[in-house]
C-alpha cells in the first residue's frame, strides 16, 4: 500500500469514525447542557438550540430531532416540566416552555457531580503519567 | 417548502407511536413559528434540514418504546408474535437495510437469514423454504437444496430448475 493510499484510507475511516466519537460525546453532555440552560431560566425549544449554537460558539450544534427526544425522555422522567405560555408582547401564539422541577434541580446537581468526577479523570489520563 | 408540508414530510419518514408524532407536530410547528418570528425570511429546509434528514436525526434519537411497535433505530424491522408453538413464535419477522446476521427464527419466519416451518428469506432454511439461497424439504429459490428442490440452480431428489440436479 502506498503512502497515499493509506491516507487517504485515514481519511476515510477516520472521518466516518471521527463524526461517531463526536455524536456519542455530545450525547452525553448536550442533556447536561440542556439542564444547565433549564437550570438558568425556563426555555423554549428555539432558544435552546439558539444558546447552545451561541455558547459554545457554533462547536455544538443542536438539532431539532436531537433536541426534542432529549426534552420528551427528560419530562417522562420528572426531571422537566412543559407549559404553554404567551409572553412576547409581538407574539399572540403560546410557546411551550420548559423548565426543572424539583427532582430535575437534584438530577442536575447530581449529574454535575458525575461530570465533574469524569472530566477530571479524563484530563488526568490524557495529561500523561505523572 | 411551507411548514405544514415541511412538518408533513418529516412525520411522513417518522415511525413513532401516534402520541409521540403528535407531540413532535406540535413542537417542530412550534419552534418554526418562533423562528419566523425571529426572522421573517427565515428557510425552513436551510436551517433544519431536508424532511428526510430531520426525520432520521428523530429516529436515531427516540427510545425503542416511543418507535412502533416493530420498528428499530439502526433501520432494522423486527416483529415476534406473543403465541408460542414448541417454545417457537408463531411468526419472527427480521428484516434490515444492512446485514446484521440476525436470524429470523419461528414457525413463520421472514428474514435477511430465516429458519423455520415456513420460512421465507434472503438465505432461507425451512421445511417450507423460499430465498435466495434455500434449503429445505419443500425448496423454492435462486439456488436450491431441499428433498423437493426447485431453483434457479436446484438440488435435491425431485428437482427441477434451470441447471437441476436429481439425485434420484
Amino acid at each position: 500500500m502506498t503512502c497515499n493510499t493509506r491516507y487517504v484510507l485515514i481519511q476515510v475511516i477516520g472521518g466516518d469514525t471521527l463524526e461517531k466519537f463526536k455524536k456519542q460525546l455530545n450525547k452525553g453532555v448536550l442533556e447536561l447542557c440542556i439542564l444547565k440552560l433549564l437550570d438558568e431560566e425556563n426555555q423554549y425549544g428555539y432558544s435552546i438550540i439558539q444558546k447552545i449554537s451561541d455558547r459554545s460558539f457554533e462547536h455544538v450544534i443542536l438539532k431539532d430531532g436531537t433536541l426534542y427526544p432529549i426534552l420528551y425522555r427528560l419530562e417522562d422522567q420528572g426531571i422537566i416540566e412543559s407549559y404553554w405560555e404567551t409572553v412576547d408582547y409581538r407574539s399572540k401564539k403560546p410557546r411551550k416552555y420548559y423548565k426543572l422541577t424539583n427532582l430535575g434541580r437534584k438530577y442536575f446537581t447530581d449529574m454535575l457531580i458525575v461530570y465533574e468526577e469524569v472530566t477530571s479523570g479524563v484530563k488526568s489520563i490524557l495529561g500523561g503519567k505523572q | 417548502m411551507n411548514k405544514d408540508k415541511f412538518i408533513k414530510e418529516v412525520l411522513k419518514e417518522i415511525y413513532a407511536k401516534k402520541t409521540v408524532k403528535k407531540r413532535i407536530k406540535e413542537d417542530l410547528l412550534e419552534r418554526i413559528e418562533t423562528a419566523f418570528e425571529n426572522d421573517p425570511f427565515f428557510d425552513i429546509e436551510e436551517e433544519l434540514g431536508k424532511p428526510s434528514e430531520v426525520a432520521n436525526e428523530f429516529m436515531e434519537n427516540l427510545d425503542d418504546s416511543e418507535l412502533e411497535h416493530g420498528h428499530r433505530k439502526n433501520g432494522t424491522f423486527e416483529y415476534v408474535s406473543k403465541i408460542k408453538i414448541f417454545g417457537l413464535p408463531l411468526i419472527h419477522i427480521n428484516l434490515g437495510r444492512q446485514f446484521t446476521g440476525k436470524v429470523a427464527r419461528g414457525i413463520i419466519a421472514v428474514g435477511n437469514i430465516s429458519c423455520g416451518v415456513i420460512s421465507i428469506g434472503g438465505v432461507s432454511v425451512g421445511i417450507f423454504s423460499l430465498g435466495g439461497v434455500s434449503a429445505g424439504i419443500f425448496s423454492v429459490g435462486g439456488v436450491s437444496l431441499g428433498v423437493f428442490s426447485i431453483g434457479g440452480i436446484a438440488i435435491g431428489l425431485q428437482a427441477y430448475g434451470d441447471i437441476a440436479l436429481s439425485l434420484k
